[in-house]
């Protein structure tokens, strides 16, 4: 892992900032760069990710950001928007 | 006044690994088709995208499964008793023939990442024990 976004457990102070960390934490489990990741791509289509690899990110999501997603919350997951909005209301960060 | 014949659409809601389909006839999504002036994709034409998909998704699952179970020394009873789930469930799953929840995808991943540890740990110990053996009496 080369890349830390923000210290574990910190909360990302905008939206802006969330997305371009989980969109980082989204490219070590996909072939695409975290530059060219967006918000509309799907995780299994777009990223190609498998349901292995989504219970990592999910679970990696969780340490990175200290905290718990519900399994029926990521079962629905489909896109890096979701992913995005899911966390963002677990953390309650707005869109400033 | 000729009034427009009214579809009535037949099908069924299903949920697979988080995403949801639709299921109808064909006959009925071919006229669906028609009447919304929309173009089958000729290579979706066979039917065959959405199997396809889950193919992929149960071939990649299973043997990446079979892949971090074996590197985490674990056997096929051992991993679904430390997961908590019956061992012919992760005889279909490994085998490509069921598609898990995530919340049982993540039992598998929480008991192999316990195992992976332990045996880390483990040989940490063991490497420790040989360094002890081999200092020289100073």
């Amino acid at each position: 892992m080369s890349h830390h976004p923000s210290p574990a457990g910190i909360r990302p102070a905008t939206r802006e900032q969330l997305a371009e960390d989980v969109k980082q934490i989204v490219a070590q489990h996909s072939t695409l760069a975290a530059e060219a990741i967006q918000e509309s791509h799907t995780l299994d289509h777009d990223l190609a990710l498998d349901s292995l690899d989504r219970v990592e990110l999910v679970m990696e999501l969780e340490e990175e950001f200290d905290i718990h997603v519900p399994d029926d919350v990521a079962d629905k997951v489909q896109t890096v928007g979701d992913i995005i909005a899911g966390v963002a209301a677990i953390l309650e960060v707005g869109g400033e | 006044m000729a009034r427009q014949q009214r579809l009535v659409v037949d099908c069924q809601r299903v949920e697979l690994d988080g995403v949801r389909y639709v299921i109808l006839r064909e006959a009925l999504f071919q006229r669906l088709c028609e009447t919304a002036g929309v173009v089958e994709q000729p290579d979706l034409a066979a039917g065959q995208p959405l199997e396809r998909t889950l193919d992929l998704d149960r071939s990649s699952l299973a043997e990446k499964l079979v892949q971090r179970r074996q590197a985490a020394g674990l056997s096929q009873a051992d991993l679904a008793r430390r997961a908590g789930i019956r061992p012919e469930t992760l005889n279909r799953i490994e085998r490509g023939r069921n598609t898990p929840d995530f919340a049982t995808v993540r039992k598998l991943v929480v008991a192999m990442n316990a195992a992976e540890q332990q045996k880390s740990e483990q040989a940490l110990v063991s490497e420790r024990r040989k360094e002890t053996k081999h200092v020289p009496p100073s």
